[in-house]
């Protein structure tokens, strides 16, 4: 899960009107029924967000779903400069000897 | 009926006994059965069977460097298919496989066989020994591989064109065209390439795991540890590596695991990190903070400290350190460091809003009120317990000394005067030293902000109430049912309040007021209390003169079936309260001495009695011959057990002895009970929960865990609906027992991990 | 006309069906001007299946050939009996959903294949899997479950930028539900449901019937329930009795010869005051309204939030309801739109919203039940049996959709090799008070001590369709499930046979909707007489073999000679088929040529 400031693409001292209607806005923008993935993490983000209180939870505790090693290795993974794969790498990953 | 003789069991062989020791890599084993079974019955399928067992053994002699056994069973093959045709294209592949490329050839010339002699050149990357055309398709693909790599995909499509439909490298051209589509993301034409694959080619084993990425259909038809394995050889592949080592740190993320080992992939992965993926070195940062709060310990947060920066909303580590500590328990330490950490916070550190600041510091402050007061109860345990812990810690414990969690709580508001829980734990820790006065200021301060905060408001209708004060409580009764009249609990107060401010008009002689609020209440309220109401309206119409009004209210009330004995004893205290004349209050409590003096009362006149001095014990009415009058009620309700009243009727007179703690009655009553109602689970759990409550603290005797166990058994096999509470009410009494208290352990097939889910 | 989605209130008492046209959602009356169907079917004394009305005016004189309120068996086993035979549940609901989709279909001149069906917001998975069925035995693609008190506040105007909470309270006659919906800036979002699936208007009618027969066989020592047509007149006097109280002090029963007693007949008559009944019923609407209470307090919301309360459902016009609701919320409820018809208006909104490409309201739904695993609870101590049924729920009730939630599991065996994973619905700690929805087993985990770290992953779409995913945290050994709603328990055998049934029930339809796909063509034609179907059948099949054939000389041109034999061999027997308008023969050939030029081909 990204930090929701980002998924609302919200600064750090907005306030709840602020929140709510990036909410609302971005609800109508990408609907739950066209949208389901798109939603889902606009919805948890801005139920991180949603009041002075939850902000203030977030920014003291939160943060630990934030970063998981497993994101991490799903961001290198996507991300990795190599989508040529060579012949020699192709033996590498099926685990064939040879080459 | 003769008895057959029962005769030598011979194990049949089987294809699937083949299989067995096959799967066992027992080979010679396997190869001796295959060729039994041929010899007895030379079907098609073990025919098959044989020629497949000859290949998986010349592969898996291969593989286990057992060239000589490796050649013999090629030299078995050669001759098995020689007097049998139909096997002669499959070892025919197995000799290519091999690089027995002419034999191959002589025993089946067929496509399939050149195939393997095409995959066999591209795995050695030579063709030495290969038939002459295949030599020529060899170095076209193997100059397309050169182009592609180089990303000349045009040269690539026109090197393929070469390759016609009888080419025996035309796996390899379907592989390398997939593999151009997947590099410029074209999926649907990689997966379209590749479904092409002969299954037994080289071609399709070597595409096998970047189609497992991408094609679903291929993903599920691989056993789950197949598609894993293919998806850690892909990542480490795509992440050139970084993957691998990410995951190596993660093997040692979990409950309880030591984190030390993961310092050195950290450093090692470090510098590649910023290299290639700079953006992904704040966010190892955070993940590996969060890591070392679930379960690291003081060194590894030294180790974070040389590999990373502070992070910038706990420069000091004070935060981390103080949720470590909670983690583990070590509240004292925890409150050392969020002391620090709220110390830093009212220092306004850069990219705190203000609002945000505040509030941050606020529910800070709040939790180390929190934690103190959990401190603070550790130091009340009895003093055997104390001793024991000392013991164990090798030092006394000492009260804790962060000072009075009432300060922080009034920090805390101040930051946060709308937030309701700090003003809600210091009300209550006001009210659990009696301090009703204290109390009531903090709610009256709060809703002075908040006028609509139900918790408050609740609140001050109980400080107001422990004062006496009800005509202040019926106000605030008021405001709390106008916020949420629907809410049936406010109602109840509202009643009560009712109550008591027309009892404390009448006991004050002001009749008309108390007439006045009765009808405010109105009859839509007065049926819900009717033993209550009733009394009063008859004690009213006494203090006003009116006998005969009085008579005919009495006597409607205590006709009222079940309504008897609870009316009996409001009439005789409310006319002691309201000083009525002696002569006057004479036949009340006629009656009432009559009432506790039945012989064989119902269970249900003996919860009416019980719920009626409950109440007056609730609203602090106090009168003459209190105690007395308590211990005759409980004779009365002990005596009621032989009455001829269901198995839950008599639960709700428990429950309501439990609540008033008469344990004692409890626990006789119940045990005439248990033996009464021999199946139902809450009699002797009543029982138990009665005897661990009259003497706190003293060891479970065998009594009591043989009563435990035989509740839990009844327990688990009731139907009654609330069995879920009972059994969990069972685990209560078992932590009550046990004299560290109950700290519960989830497991599972799996159980949630207690230090997961904390942070929502 | 693209293809239209309709929207159905598929009630407990009665049913209706709505779309929008122009922007507007109106409901679809029948021949006789009345949009409301009776959720009753019976079979007539020739055998033929009676839907609606006719059904219901037979059912006081053949009860034991009529049906009336299966939506309360929804989602259960149970069988009802109808002449000779005995249906399920969905069999019944399909009747109604057919008669209401021939109703559309007459209306719109064209077949109508998609729906958005509603259920009480309270429903469980079985229930809605069950309604879902009920659709595909009726020919409908249920393309949305929606929650009845949402659709009724979809029909609330939403172009309101001023933020506006409603509480729905919603009692029809088998179901109860209330739900707190908040519209904001074209945004409706639920935010609590709460309800309960066996409580409405049919219990006040038996309410009042126990009533009335007590008293008649106090009287005169016949018990009226004794007899199955004594019973059914007796029902149907009570609820005209009912409805009559709902604007008039006090209602007459009066029933001639409804029984006798040696011989002598009986009559009766009775007068029943409004507040004897409202007393009867008094403890169901006090449960209603804890459940109204509970919907707040899981909107963390007090009475004085609620902007305006809307009533729904036929049972709501008994005047106790508005006046508790009154007594409570202090503001009148409101009724403007027909309490039994704005169910049915806020289905075809939804419907239009699915439809259309262009979204004016967007609508965020809850799910209302917690959805969870089985997992154990371990004491430290090791005198304790382990409990295996505790409850995790992953999904808390009330949740929006689609929701993606995962947890992290433990197991609890040194070198465990598998852990099952049982998903389970509901509220209970323990499983086996809850509904189980599905179960599946992840193997292979690595032979680690006990502690090994299981991520589930729980996601749920708006259909309730819900991904479970397990995934062991060390390794990322992988598995995952999707539950379907639809069909997963109906077998499809049963569905074939079921569907059979109904049928060979339905005997011929009254209209023969124009199913001929040649709308456009006429369109261009004017009257034309219909084109002759030969061409038109292959007119795809030629094109694409064209196309084929070309694509094919272009690589044969190219090809090496040893390829070109092949190739024009598999071109001439696609020419031939083409010529000789072989359509079957064509699509073989076709797929052979288009198949080897996939190897050729440089693209």
């Amino acid at each position: 899960m990204a930090n929701p400031y980002a998924v609302l693409g919200l600064p750090p001292d907005a306030d709840d009107a602020a929140v709510r209607s990036r909410y609302l806005q971005l609800a109508r923008e990408f609907p739950p029924e066209q949208h389901p993935e798109k939603f889902a993490a606009v919805r948890a983000a801005y139920d991180k967000l949603k009041d002075l209180d939850s902000r203030a939870e977030y920014r003291l505790f939160g943060g630990a779903d934030d970063e998981t090693i497993d994101e991490l290795i799903d961001s290198v993974i996507r991300s990795g400069p190599i989508r040529r794969i060579t012949l020699n790498e192709l033996f590498r990953m099926a685990g064939v000897s040879g080459r | 009926m003769a008895r057959k003789r029962p005769t030598a069991v011979v194990p049949r062989i089987t294809v699937q006994s083949v299989e067995a020791e096959l799967k066992k890599t027992e080979y010679s084993k396997a190869l001796s059965l295959a060729a039994r079974l041929v010899e007895s019955e030379p079907s098609d399928s073990h025919l098959a069977c044989y020629t497949r067992t000859l290949t998986l053994c010349v592969d898996g002699y291969l593989r286990q460097g057992k060239v000589k056994s490796a050649t013999e069973t090629i030299r078995l093959a050669e001759l098995f298919a020689q007097s049998h045709a139909s096997q002669r294209p499959a070892v025919a592949a197995t000799l290519a496989r091999c690089g027995e490329f002419d034999k191959a050839l002589g025993l089946a010339d067929v496509p399939a066989t050149r195939m393997h002699i095409a995959d066999l050149c591209m795995r050695r990357n030579r063709a030495d020994g290969a038939p002459t055309e295949l030599k020529a398709d060899f170095a076209i693909v193997q100059a397309a591989f050169r182009d592609y790599e180089a990303g000349r995909d045009d040269m690539v499509r026109d090197a393929l064109g070469k390759l016609g439909l009888t080419s025996s490298f035309l796996s390899w051209k379907l592989l390398l065209r997939g593999l151009q589509a997947y590099a410029v993301n074209d999926i649907s034409r990689a997966i379209e390439n590749w479904q092409r694959l002969p299954a037994d080619g080289l071609a399709a084993q070597l595409a096998a795991p970047l189609r497992c990425r991408i094609d679903p259909d291929f993903r599920r038809s691989l056993p789950a540890n197949r598609a894993t394995e293919f998806d850690r050889a892909t990542e480490n592949v795509f992440s050139g590596g970084l993957a691998g080592e990410l995951r190596e740190i993660q093997t040692h993320t979990g409950r309880d695991q030591d984190l030390t080992p993961i310092w050195k992939p950290v450093a090692s992965l470090l510098p590649k990190l910023r290299a290639v993926q700079p953006s992904c070195v704040p966010r190892l940062a955070s993940a590996l903070y969060h890591l070392i709060v679930r379960q690291g310990r003081p060194a590894d947060l030294e180790s974070y400290r040389r590999q990373f920066p502070s992070p910038h909303d706990d420069p000091k580590f004070d935060r981390l350190r103080a949720l470590a500590c909670e983690s583990t328990g070590e509240d004292d330490f925890a409150v050392e460091y969020w002391i620090a950490y709220e110390q830093w916070l009212a220092t306004t550190p850069a990219g705190w809003p203000p609002d945000l600041l505040a509030r941050a510091r606020a529910i800070v402050l709040q939790r180390i009120g929190r934690l103190i007061e959990d401190l603070n109860i550790a130091d009340q345990a009895p003093a055997e317990l104390r001793r024991a812990m000392a013991k164990m810690l090798g030092e006394p414990l000492e009260p804790s000394n962060f000072g009075n969690p009432d300060d922080y709580y009034r920090k805390s508001l101040v930051l946060a005067p709308d937030r309701s829980e700090a003003a809600c734990l210091l009300f209550d820790r006001m009210m659990r030293s009696q301090r009703w006065a204290a109390a009531e200021r903090v709610a009256t301060d709060f809703l002075a902000q908040q006028p609509d905060e139900l918790d408050l408001l609740e609140r001050l209708m109980d400080a107001l109430r422990e004062q006496g004060r009800s005509v202040e409580r019926l106000a605030i009764a008021k405001r709390a049912a106008a916020v949420n009249p629907m809410d049936a609990e406010i109602e109840h107060e509202l009643i009560q309040a009712y109550l008591a401010t027309a009892r404390w008009y009448l006991f004050q002689g002001d009749t008309d007021s108390c007439e006045r609020i009765l009808v405010e209440a109105g009859p839509m309220r007065e049926v819900r209390n009717p033993a209550a109401f009733g009394s009063l309206r008859a004690i009213l119409a006494r203090c006003r003169k009116q006998p005969a009004e009085a008579e005919v209210l009495e006597s409607q009330l205590l006709e009222r079936p079940g309504l008897g004995p609870a009316a009996a004893l409001y009439l005789s205290v409310l006319g002691q309260l309201a000083r009525l004349k002696p002569a006057q209050r004479k036949p009340a409590e006629q009656r009432l001495r009559n009432t506790l003096a039945n012989a064989q009362p119902t269970a249900s006149e003996a919860l009416g009695l019980l719920t009626a001095i409950a109440e007056m014990d609730f609203e602090r009415m106090d009168f003459r011959g209190r105690a007395t009058l308590d211990k005759k009620i409980l004779a009365m309700v002990e005596r009621s057990v032989n009455s001829d009243a269901n198995e839950s009727e008599f639960e709700f007179v428990l429950r309501t002895l439990m609540n008033r703690k008469n344990h004692k009655t409890v626990s006789t009553m119940a045990a005439r009970l248990a033996t009464r109602f021999p199946k139902s689970p809450v009699f002797p759990l009543f029982e138990l929960q009665a005897s661990v409550l009259k003497s706190p603290g003293r060891r479970p005797t065998g009594t009591m865990l043989g009563k435990l166990s035989l509740a839990r058994r009844l327990a688990e096999a009731c139907d009654r609906p609330d069995r879920s509470e009972i059994l969990d009410a069972i685990k209560k009494i078992q932590a009550a027992l046990d004299p560290f208290g109950g700290r519960f352990l989830f497991g599972g097939p799996f159980g949630r991990d207690p230090y997961d889910g904390d942070d929502d | 006309m693209t293809d239209p989605i309709i929207g159905i209130d598929l009630g407990t008492t009665n049913s209706e069906v709505a779309i929008v046209v122009d922007g507007q959602p109106i409901v679809l009356p029948d021949d006789s001007g009345d949009p409301i169907l009776p959720s009753v079917v019976g079979l007539g004394e020739d055998g033929k299946l009676l839907v609606g009305k006719p059904a219901r005016n037979q059912w006081v004189l053949a009860p034991e050939r009529t049906i009336k309120s299966i939506k309360r068996k929804m989602g259960g086993e149970e069988k009802v009996e109808l002449g000779d035979s005995r249906y399920s549940p969905q069999e019944i609901s399909a009747m109604i959903l057919r008669s209401l989709k021939e109703r559309a279909e007459k209306h719109l001149g064209s077949a109508v294949s998609k729906a958005v069906v509603t259920v009480p917001a309270f429903f469980n998975d079985a229930q809605r899997q069950a309604t879902r069925e009920a659709g595909a035995l009726a020919g409908l693609d249920v393309v949305r479950i929606l929650n009845e008190p949402t659709a009724a506040a979809l029909v609330y105007d939403p172009n309101q930028e001023q933020r506006e909470r409603f509480l729905v309270y919603d009692l029809g006659g088998g179901t109860f539900d209330v739900s707190i919906v908040q519209l904001e800036a074209g945004v409706y979002e639920v935010l609590a449901s709460h309800g309960d699936t066996r409580l409405g208007g049919d219990d006040f009618d038996e309410l009042l019937l126990g009533r009335v027969a007590d008293d008649f066989r106090d009287a005169f020592g016949v018990d009226l329930r004794e007899s199955r047509v004594a019973r059914a007149r007796l029902l149907r006097a009570v609820e005209d009795a009912k409805k009559k109280l709902s604007d008039h002090p006090f209602a007459r029963i009066e029933e001639e010869f409804i029984a006798d007693k040696d011989g002598v007949p009986l009559h009766l008559s009775v007068e029943i005051e409004r507040s004897e009944f409202e007393e009867l019923i008094g403890p169901l609407l006090n449960k209603t309204m804890e459940c109204v209470q509970n919907a707040l307090d899981d909107a963390r919301l007090t009475a004085s939030q609620i902007g305006r309360v809307v009533l729904v459902g036929g049972s709501t016009r008994t005047p106790l309801v508005g006046q508790l609701l009154e007594d409570r919320f202090g503001q009148p409820p409101h009724r403007e739109i027909n309490p039994d018809l704005c169910v049915a208006l806020g289905a075809a909104v939804q419907g239009a919203i699915l439809g259309a490409e262009k979204v004016d309201s967007v609508l965020v739904d809850i799910t209302p039940h917690s959805l969870g695993i089985k997992t154990l609870e371990r004491r430290v101590d090791f005198a304790y049996v382990p409990n295996e049924f505790r409850f995790a729920p992953i999904v808390e009730r009330n949740t929006p959709l689609p929701a993606i939630r995962s947890e992290v599991f433990c197991t609890v065996a040194d070198n465990q090799p598998r852990v099952d994973i049982e998903v389970y619905q509901g509220e209970s700690a323990d499983v086996r008070r809850n509904h189980r929805v599905g179960k599946f087993t992840i193997e292979g985990l690595a032979r680690v001590p006990a502690g090994n770290q299981i991520v589930v992953e729980l996601n749920l779409n708006l259909d309730g369709v819900l991904k479970v995913t397990a995934r062991e945290k060390s390794t990322g050994l992988t598995k995952q499930i999707t539950i379907e709603n639809a069909m997963a328990r109906f077998a499809v055998e049963e569905r074939g046979a079921a569907k059979e049934r109904l049928e060979r029930l339905w005997g011929p339809s009254e209209f023969v909707p124009d199913f001929e796909p040649v709308e456009e063509v006429n369109r261009v034609f004017g009257n034309a007489p219909a084109l002759d179907p030969g061409p038109q059948e292959g007119q795809r099949e030629s094109v694409q073999a064209r196309a084929l054939l070309e694509k094919a000389e272009r690589i044969i041109a190219k090809a090496a000679d040893s390829d070109k034999v092949e190739l024009e061999r598999l071109a001439n027997d696609v020419r031939a088929a083409l010529a000789d308008r072989r359509w079957g023969d064509l699509a073989t050939a076709s797929g052979n040529l288009s198949d080897v030029l996939f190897y050729l081909e440089d693209v």
